[in-house]
């Protein structure tokens, strides 16, 4: 009697295998980390990615604080911040330009395993938009199917033909390509928490922007009322009704944005009245007063804020929440152990950023002084780099264990290693066409060479587990290495023969 | 004329066609057997046989022929023994 | 609809299901209605129109003649005729146009003829020659005209033939096609692994294969090495895209439980080029040979050419003259149903024609030529080289039939005459549209492709079988790893668009 179905039996063991293999390809396919040759988006493509697939990663039940929104989310919203300060677990589901619609899904396939009682949504697209595919796909693609994402890529794919519905639904149509970039890690799970710059969802950025006279100035004055992107305000609606309608308190605001006009802020405001949400824009003045926000200082760039732009946002939304709403305290719970580790290791990445942060060369060497445990720093002379050290700076470098005369050796060649704040190697060329070197191994194994050469040919070199990481311009190249986390924090090149250590290259 | 007259009169016609004097056909003979017998071949035959028995084979009979032994049963029927 | 395309997929799936769902007795219907659908979304309705319009018209015809012995002849006339006038008016129309354009802007009488616009009903250089097979069959007393028109018009428009063939005979078919589908477990696996092989062949090879060729071919800059590779790469297309669509083709009718004839058997192996035009579009050759060459040969008209030369120049001129008009009436034809230019006339016809008489006449030439170098014409060495003079004749010819038009095709060959061998190993393949992970992936596969080609040579009951003896494990890995290969490797998905296969367009 059995051997009559043994047929049937074994196909049908063979198609769930075969679909298995198709489904396991499908993910190992798509993009997940930082894969911008292979698939075009907007930036942001790694970041945008591990967001998207925290929803499945985080335990069920522990999340507390949602944002949701584009990268303006992403880089103003620091959930770690939340839980040191305030105990708060939290997560940022922002992507790069994320359309309401897609976060409206993602919060649907979210919901299926958390609770959280407060979503912050970001405003920029209400009005901002961007409807390029590339952004769609990111919120779609790495959601699970599920009837919500079905429906979603369907009311999507109205606009965009038969086609794009099949490769939503089939994303190895699109991604398949991807094989000729694949490589070994790839395949395994993909725990965004384990790699050392998630956040969750943060997107720390340790670069600050040069204040200089945007354009956008003349417009953060232009009066009147934005017209609404419709998708998004609709999308926009249809979150805010879901988190009625589960008992999730809402709150609207807008981060730090150099070109956010007037008209912008009353779009924004009447939204915000006729769905009864409260909205915090961080570009009026009364709040940028009270959340210490500077135009001058906080921005990576014109839309985004750097770390420590972000820390002002999430700290005055922090003393929001705790004046607000009663949000349970998560430290010392060993159910949220997971954050805890995240949060240590993000308390390491915000000391690591200071180096990115810090833009001369006094405060970069007091800096080194000050932190010198767990780093290895490299430095590296290309050129010319003593002309202009003025006796703060070579006091400095003697404060940092450094035993060079650095006085009239101009365009001398110099190496120096410092590890654990111990200097294991000092050089300095004995003339000017000298050429120097020195490799070995770091902490975690990994090999290092650095290398400097005088004039006339005149290159630096610092090559940490096959990469070159040296600016390679004139002055003082400088490496710093996290021993901790075990990945380069900084590169930068302060040019000492122009002046005392104000002009760099990063 | 007798079936054995008839095969050898085939064989005849074999041997003409084939230019070896060594052919000897039964009714089992088919293309397998004999080396040259490919398509170009084949229609030759069949234009030689036409032309030795005085009657036309269909095109129909051409194509289907299996082996000699059906030519020959075509041939008892309509052949000008 | 393209074979390859999602939409052929579900088709085939829900036709598959639909057929074995239905009674028995039913199941041709499904086929019947299955291939009507396909027409109608292949090219729409009026040529799907005059496709029913044609098969009908046959159907009746055949009836006819079966009623009326007498008038045989003309009513045979009247059926083929027309069918093979339609099928000229679509497809080879460029012969009438451009061969009398000369007489025709000399004179003024339709000098503005142009190729005619209209859809083209889908497969109808097959479905001509099927029901033209038909007619004839009827007409030489093979077969019982059919009662039934629904019987021929499914005969004539089943969909898997539709796009490449392979010709089928009523006789050969009618019992499985027109029958009642028994389910049978091997048909369905074996098929569905003939499919899959199939898809293989198409995207993984002769897309990757299609991008040389193209570039090869339309660069007039290249010369030398480039020619050869260009020319070797285009006969490799050509093979792997039309066997690969045969596999797809009668996979799927074996699924079905219907078996379609072979097109090809392992024709590399060839040792001459008649051998080789036995092992290559076999269906094509057959057809011609039944239903144009036999006829040809028979005819009386013929008979009294060779009568006529007989008298004049002996008994075996007479005989080969007469076979050599049948020949070249029959190579004209197939270098012609290819396409109405004289490019395909000659690359695909009387190219062979000339080689395969030529070789006729000079084979006593050559027996004495072997004999006197004493060459071993039962050692392989020798048979090696025939598979390789054959196979060198073969992408000589067909090579042409790829450029815009002889003249074209010989600038190219003259091209040839460039000393650049190093292009082969300098890198410079990989500037020919594929990069170097495709172009090895592509090199594998052909390997790939030659193995199993050589374990089919060396079988009788066929690498499936073969594989079907094997531990069930073993087949298992083998079948996921070919469809993993398929949705990896294969060029497909929204950056390609598979070229449509190149004898879909005859």
């Amino acid at each position: 009697m059995l051997n009559r179905y043994k047929p049937l039996l074994r196909t049908v063991i063979f198609i769930a295998l075969a679909t298995g293999m198709f489904n396991r390809l499908t993910w190992i396919m798509l993009p997940k980390w930082d894969s911008s040759e292979v698939i075009e988006w907007g930036g942001n493509s790694w970041f945008s990615s591990a967001n998207v697939n925290a929803i499945y990663d985080i335990p069920n039940d522990t999340i507390d604080v949602v944002a949701l929104g584009p990268s303006t989310t992403m880089r103003s919203f620091s959930p770690l911040e939340l839980y040191g300060n305030y105990g708060l677990s939290a997560i940022n589901l922002g992507t790069g330009n994320q359309p309401p619609m897609g976060g409206y899904y993602m919060l649907i396939e979210l919901l299926k395993t958390q609770t959280p009682k407060v979503v912050f949504l970001e405003a920029f697209t209400l009005v901002h938009p961007n409807s390029a595919e590339s952004f769609f796909r990111v919120t779609f693609d790495f959601l699970r199917m599920s009837q919500g994402k079905f429906e979603g890529v369907v009311e999507h794919s109205k606009s965009d033909g038969a086609d794009s519905l099949i490769s939503y639904i089939f994303p190895l149509l699109k991604y398949h390509t991807t094989w000729k970039s694949i490589y070994p890690e790839l395949l395994l799970k993909f725990k965004p928490e384990e790699h050392s710059t998630y956040h969750y969802g943060y997107h720390l950025d340790n670069h600050q922007m040069q204040p200089v006279e945007f354009d956008g100035w003349e417009e953060k004055t232009v009066t009147g009322v934005s017209a609404y992107n419709i998708d998004a305000y609709e999308y926009l609606s249809k979150t805010i009704e879901l988190c009625k309608a589960n008992n999730i308190e809402v709150i609207l605001y807008k981060s730090p944005h150099q070109g956010w006009a007037e008209r912008d802020f009353a779009a924004v405001e009447t939204f915000a009245k006729l769905y009864e949400v409260p909205y915090y824009d961080f570009n009026t003045a009364a709040i940028i007063e009270s959340s210490g926000v500077s135009f001058e200082t906080d921005f990576g760039d014109p839309s985004h804020l750097n770390l420590i732009g972000a820390l002002k946002v999430t700290n005055y939304l922090g003393e929001v929440l705790e004046k607000h709403y009663q949000l349970p305290d998560r430290r010392n719970d060993a159910k949220y152990e997971h954050i805890n580790k995240g949060y240590i290791r993000y308390v390491r990445e915000k000391e690591n950023a200071g180096f990115g942060l810090t833009k001369n060369m006094l405060s970069y060497l007091d800096l080194i002084e000050s932190s010198k445990d767990d780093y290895t720093i490299f430095f590296s002379i290309m050129d010319e780099a003593t002309y202009s050290l003025d006796i703060q700076l070579l006091t400095a470098l003697t404060q940092i264990g450094f035993e060079t005369e650095f006085t009239n050796k101009f365009g001398f060649p110099f190496i120096g290693v410092i590890s654990n704040g111990e200097v294991i190697y000092e050089q300095i060329g004995m003339k000017q066409d000298d050429e120097l070197s020195y490799s070995g191994k770091l902490l975690d194994n990994k090999s290092f060479e650095v290398k400097s050469v005088g004039i006339p040919e005149r290159y630096s070199s610092i090559i940490v587990d096959d990469v070159e990481y040296a600016k390679n311009v004139r002055g003082f190249n400088i490496v710093v290495y996290d021993n901790k986390y075990n990945h380069v924090v900084d590169s930068i090149a302060f040019d000492t023969w122009i002046d005392a250590g104000v002009t760099y290259v990063r | 004329m007798t079936k054995e007259q008839v095969y050898a009169a085939v064989n005849e016609v074999f041997r003409d066609v084939f230019d070896d004097d060594s052919i000897e056909v039964n009714d089992a003979t088919t293309a397998d057997d004999i080396e040259d017998w490919d398509s170009l071949e084949h229609i030759n035959l069949i234009l030689a046989l036409e032309v030795r028995f005085g009657f036309k084979f269909t095109m129909g009979e051409v194509t289907g022929m299996k082996n000699v032994g059906e030519a020959v049963d075509m041939i008892m029927q309509r052949g000008q023994l | 609809m393209s074979i390859v395309s999602f939409a052929f997929f579900a088709f085939l799936g829900v036709t598959l299901l639909a057929y074995y769902i239905t009674p028995q007795k039913f199941r041709y219907v499904v086929v019947l209605l299955a291939s009507a659908l396909f027409f109608l979304i292949s090219c729409g309705v009026i040529p799907t129109l005059i496709f029913t319009g044609t098969a009908v018209f046959a159907w009746l015809m055949a009836i006819m003649i079966g009623k009326n012995g007498n008038r045989k002849a003309i009513l045979t006339a009247a059926a083929i005729l027309p069918m093979i006038a339609v099928l000229i008016f679509f497809k080879e129309n460029s012969f009438f146009i451009d061969n009398t354009r000369w007489l025709r802007d000399r004179t003024g009488i339709l000098s503005d003829l142009t190729y005619p616009t209209r859809t083209i009903p889908l497969g109808i250089s097959y479905y001509t020659f099927l029901l033209v097979s038909y007619v004839l069959d009827v007409s030489w007393g093979k077969i019982e005209p059919t009662k039934n028109p629904f019987k021929i018009v499914l005969f004539a428009g089943y969909f898997p033939q539709m796009t490449s063939g392979p010709f089928t005979r009523f006789a050969d078919v009618k019992n499985e096609l027109l029958g009642r589908g028994k389910f049978n477990y091997e048909n369905l696996s074996f098929g569905a692994q003939r499919f899959l092989w199939g898809l293989f062949k198409k995207l993984v090879l002769a897309e990757r294969l299609a991008v040389i060729v193209a570039s090869v071919y339309g660069n007039t800059k290249l010369e030398g090495a480039y020619i050869f590779i260009g020319a070797v790469s285009y006969v490799l297309q050509l093979y792997t895209d039309f066997s690969g669509c045969m596999d797809i083709v009668i996979g799927a009718s074996q699924m079905f439980g219907i078996k379609l004839p072979e097109n090809f058997k392992t024709p590399f192996y060839s040792t001459s080029l008649s051998e080789f035009w036995r092992r290559w579009h076999i269906t094509l050759g057959v057809w011609l040979k039944d239903y144009v060459l036999y006829p040809t040969l028979k005819s009386r008209w013929l008979q009294s050419v060779r009568a006529f030369c007989a008298k004049r120049l002996g008994k075996k001129a007479g005989k080969d003259i007469a076979t050599y008009i049948g020949m070249l009436i029959t190579w004209f034809s197939i270098g012609f149903w290819h396409g109405g230019s004289w490019k395909y006339i000659c690359s695909s016809g009387l190219f062979f024609f000339v080689m395969i008489v030529g070789g006729l006449l000079l084979e006593p030439g050559f027996k004495r030529l072997i004999k006197w170098l004493r060459i071993n014409t039962g050692a392989w060495s020798w048979t090696l080289f025939s598979r390789m003079r054959t196979w060198i004749l073969f992408t000589l010819s067909v090579s042409f039939g790829r450029a815009a038009d002889l003249t074209d095709g010989f600038r190219m060959w003259r091209r040839a005459f460039k000393y650049n061998p190093w292009v082969m190993v300098d890198g410079s393949l990989y500037n020919l549209g594929l990069d170097a992970k495709d172009f090895w992936v592509m090199i594998f596969g052909l390997l790939i492709l030659f193995i199993i080609s050589k374990m089919q040579y060396g079988t009788v009951e066929g690498v499936r079988y073969k594989l079907s003896q094997q531990n069930i494990i073993f087949r298992w890995i083998v079948f996921l790893a070919l469809f993993a290969a398929v949705l990896i490797f294969g060029m497909y998905g929204e950056h390609y668009d598979p070229a449509d296969f190149i004898y879909g367009q005859f």
